[in-house]
């Protein structure tokens, strides 16, 4: 695969800017509820240990 | 023998176990499937006749718009477990797919809003399916204010159980609105009953997308209902022992 087809695959055409756009919020969103509730669910059980 | 089985499985503390061993491995392991998933549907796939490479969205937006109205019947079959059997595991799991619902729907909101530009010319037009599925994000955030409103979790759950099995009704007015009324939103391409409308070249990548998308937010659910457990068993000595 040579440099010039792969950015073509990448561009995705004229509309690709579109698909790019809901690829990054789609793994933002992701990424972030991951992260968020993986904080959590330590800090849930960081303050029971705590505690008890 | 199945009645003891169920009734182990349904205490929060047995749930809890199996969620923490098998939650994250099961997580990754759909993410990385729906990872190869868009790969597949992004890059190895023609671009469609008349919409070209902004088709392609499709691998993201029809497992969100799938999977929001997927998880309002789940969390209206929980629901329904906790009123009639009261069961605390289900108001517990019921609650936590509401926020992990809100994200899914914006995402399906987000994604056919910026799909709509290049193929409608416009990122929003008042159709039943596009209101009818802004009324179900409405109805996911109304759902988490209304429990954060109560400081008597018991009753905020019998509240929420109500109110979701109430608005449950609105998924069949999503699924019918394009048939229903006339709308921008194009009719579905697969149906139980008829053949799909979608190229096999596309429709196979589409499917493998819908499936491991499913897997990938169970996988989140599993997640944010730990995280719900936890907040609501913190003085139960089974939790102080994990």
């Amino acid at each position: 695969m040579n440099q010039d087809s792969l950015i073509n695959i990448l561009s995705m055409g004229d509309h690709g800017v579109y698909v790019w756009i809901v690829i990054v919020v789609l793994f933002a969103i992701l990424g972030s509820t991951i992260i968020l509730l993986n904080r959590k669910i330590r800090q849930a059980k960081q303050e029971i240990n705590e505690e008890g | 023998m199945i009645k003891k089985f169920f009734h182990q499985f349904a205490s929060p503390k047995s749930y809890f176990a199996i969620a923490n061993k098998f939650g994250k491995p099961v997580l990754v392991f759909f993410f990385l499937l729906y990872l190869g998933a868009l790969v597949w549907g992004l890059f190895f796939t023609p671009p469609d006749a008349i919409q070209g490479d902004s088709y392609r969205i499709i691998y993201m937006h029809v497992p969100a718009s799938f999977m929001a109205q997927i998880l309002f019947v789940v969390m209206a079959i929980t629901s329904a477990v906790f009123l009639i059997w009261k069961l605390k595991l289900a108001a517990y799991v019921s609650k936590s797919i509401a926020p992990i619902g809100a994200i899914v729907t914006f995402f399906a909101l987000f994604s056919g809003s910026i799909w709509g530009i290049p193929t409608w010319g416009t990122w929003w037009q008042w159709d039943a399916r596009i209101t009818s599925t802004l009324i179900l994000f409405i109805m996911y955030l109304g759902l988490i204010s209304l429990h954060a409103s109560f400081e008597n979790k018991d009753k905020a759950d019998k509240f929420f159980s109500v109110l979701v099995l109430i608005g449950v009704v609105n998924i069949p007015i999503i699924k019918k609105s394009v048939d229903w009324w006339s709308t921008l939103h194009q009719s579905a391409s697969i149906t139980l009953t008829s053949k799909p409308t979608i190229d096999p070249v596309m429709l196979y990548p589409l499917m493998f997308s819908i499936v491991t998308f499913i897997g990938l937010i169970f996988g989140l659910v599993v997640l944010s209902s730990q995280n719900e457990i936890l907040k609501r068993e913190k003085y139960k000595s089974w939790v102080k022992n994990i």
